[in-house]
């Protein structure tokens, strides 16, 4: 691998990584990083790898990425250097669809604090919160990526309280309405991963547009 | 004690009290669990014994003494086996003299002494009434429970006490052992999601790395190829190719290295990579469609069964590879 060049997370879709790694921060301790993260290599390790993180919420931050896998003689690193990515991608909400590029989805919304607009859409949270374990099992209707949140806020909006989420409804939330009798893990997946390779700036995926 | 129990003809004073004992406990808890279960159909002694005489005179024998009878005559039946009848009979008789004299009793004090507990819902001397009566008959109830637990049938149908007791034992070990089983085996179903994750943890760096060189320099899809390595992984680990290896020095030909290539002579793990993507999966990116997957699959090996497996670790590779095996 070459050093400063820029790569991006990968290698984490499986459902033991959940599409997150976990890295470490000088005097933040343990963080998570969501997959397609642009960061640069600073130096190779035995153990880890010296990253620079280019954008999200860690963006200019320093971080110890272990290895995805090692023994003696090599490692695997969890950076890969081509991810295609899309420049600005554009979600369109009109009452229980939600379209991205040329895919719809059929969402739960909560129009009680959800009104028309253009929303930014942030880089992912991994929720801490306990969720109902069937979320994540997908043999039972969940994914893998269940405890991936997408925040969306209006212009100027100070507190993000809105997200575009699987699971079950929450107020002013888009979401993808877990059901048990049905493959749900397929939208949400797919959701999830046009989500992730969008990216408008250093700190937005796209927009979505309420109409 | 024993005077007290010879005047009393009760024989064995802890035998004793274990039966009156035994039974106004279960009475009771007969009643509290009925009264949990179906409020909507339980009274209370105190309150509503009149109420329901009246409404259902059949409804109140049922509910207040046949289960009364029922435990008596159970209880006494086991604990009064090697006894006498007589014995058996006072028993009885004492048992359900201190269950009314708790409950029936118990109302009679609360009506006379106009406590808030008590809902008169009729003429007062009727409630005292029926009280009173209730209170006689379960005394002699208590008479018929001690004589009927020492007939034949009751003798022959109920357990003896060293029986309860294994019984209990054996039952306390069935459920310790149950309990035990089901803490080991709970979700110990085999998970090919664990086996996938398992397997590709001892998959040797170096061989990945070289799927994805490998994949970029002869356009493969390497999460296919990285999947049927996995699935070769499994189906034939490491120690078991190394034991394969020794059929190179009879020169025999065989499938060698991970990804299982028919060759007359062993070779290493990375060039099996290599021929396997020069022979099958070059140009291969790209390819997302199910059936032309599984075309590419099937050359490589025929079965069915292995090309679902092998969809099965793409789609737990990368779910954008392949659509969900179900």
């Amino acid at each position: 691998m070459s050093l400063s060049q820029q790569y991006f997370i990968g290698r984490n879709l499986d459902p033991l990584h959940k599409g997150w790694v976990k890295a470490i921060i000088e005097n933040e301790g343990r963080i998570d990083l969501p997959f397609s993260t642009r960061v640069k290599l600073i130096e190779s390790q035995k153990n880890y790898e010296k990253i620079l993180i280019l954008e999200g919420y860690y963006k200019n931050s320093i971080a110890l990425l272990p290895y995805l896998s090692e023994n003696e003689d090599s490692s695997y690193s969890y950076l890969v250097s081509t991810l295609k990515l899309n420049k600005n991608i554009e979600a369109k909400l009109i009452g229980n669809k939600l379209t991205i590029g040329s895919k719809s989805w059929e969402v739960s919304v909560d129009y009680t604090s959800l009104k028309k607009g253009s929303y930014s859409i942030g880089f992912p949270v991994k929720i801490t919160k306990k969720i109902n374990p069937d979320y994540l099992l997908e043999k039972k209707g969940g994914s893998r990526f269940a405890e991936t949140w997408f925040p969306i806020n209006a212009q100027n909006e100070m507190f993000v309280e809105r997200f575009i989420h699987f699971g079950y409804i929450s107020e002013g939330c888009v979401t993808v309405k877990y059901n048990s009798l049905h493959l749900s893990s397929n939208s949400w997946n797919s959701v999830f991963l046009r989500l992730l390779t969008g990216r408008k700036t250093d700190q937005s995926l796209g927009t979505l547009k309420v109409a | 004690m024993s005077n007290f129990s010879n005047w009393l003809q009760i024989g064995d004073p802890y035998l004793a009290i274990a039966a009156i004992i035994a039974i106004n406990l279960i009475i009771f808890l007969f009643y509290h669990a009925f009264k949990l279960k179906w409020p909507d159909l339980y009274f209370s002694v105190n309150n509503m014994a009149a109420f329901f005489v009246t409404v259902s005179f059949k409804r109140y024998l049922v509910f207040r003494f046949a289960p009364v009878f029922l435990f008596s005559t159970i209880i006494l039946g086991i604990l009064m086996k090697d006894q006498t009848v007589n014995l058996s009979i006072n028993l009885g008789v004492i048992s359900l003299f201190i269950h009314a004299l708790l409950s029936n009793g118990r109302a009679i004090l609360e009506l006379l002494t106009n406590s808030k507990r008590i809902k008169v819902y009729f003429n007062f001397g009727y409630q005292i009434v029926i009280h009173l009566i209730t209170f006689i008959s379960l005394i002699f109830l208590g008479f018929f429970s001690g004589l009927v637990a020492k007939s034949a049938f009751i003798v022959s149908i109920t357990p003896s006490i060293q029986g309860i007791a294994d019984n209990i034992w054996s039952a306390l070990l069935t459920v310790l052992i149950i309990e035990y089983l089901q803490t080991i085996y709970k979700e110990k179903g085999i998970d090919i999601d664990q086996v996938f994750e398992n397997s590709l943890t001892k998959i040797d760096p170096k061989i990945l790395k070289h799927i994805d060189e490998l994949s970029q320099a002869l356009n493969a899809n390497p999460v296919l190829v990285k999947a049927i390595c996995l699935v070769e992984s499994i189906q034939r680990p490491k120690w078991i190719r190394n034991v394969e290896n020794i059929k190179a020095f009879l020169r025999l030909t065989g499938t060698y290295g991970i990804m299982q290539v028919r060759v007359n002579k062993p070779i290493s793990d990375n060039e099996s990579v290599k021929m396997a993507i020069e022979k099958y999966f070059s140009n291969s990116k790209g390819i997302r469609d199910q059936q032309s997957l599984l075309d590419l699959i099937k050359k490589y090996n025929s079965s069915k069964s292995y090309a679902d497996l092998v969809f099965r670790a793409m789609y737990y590779i990368d779910p954008n590879s392949a659509e969900y095996p179900g």
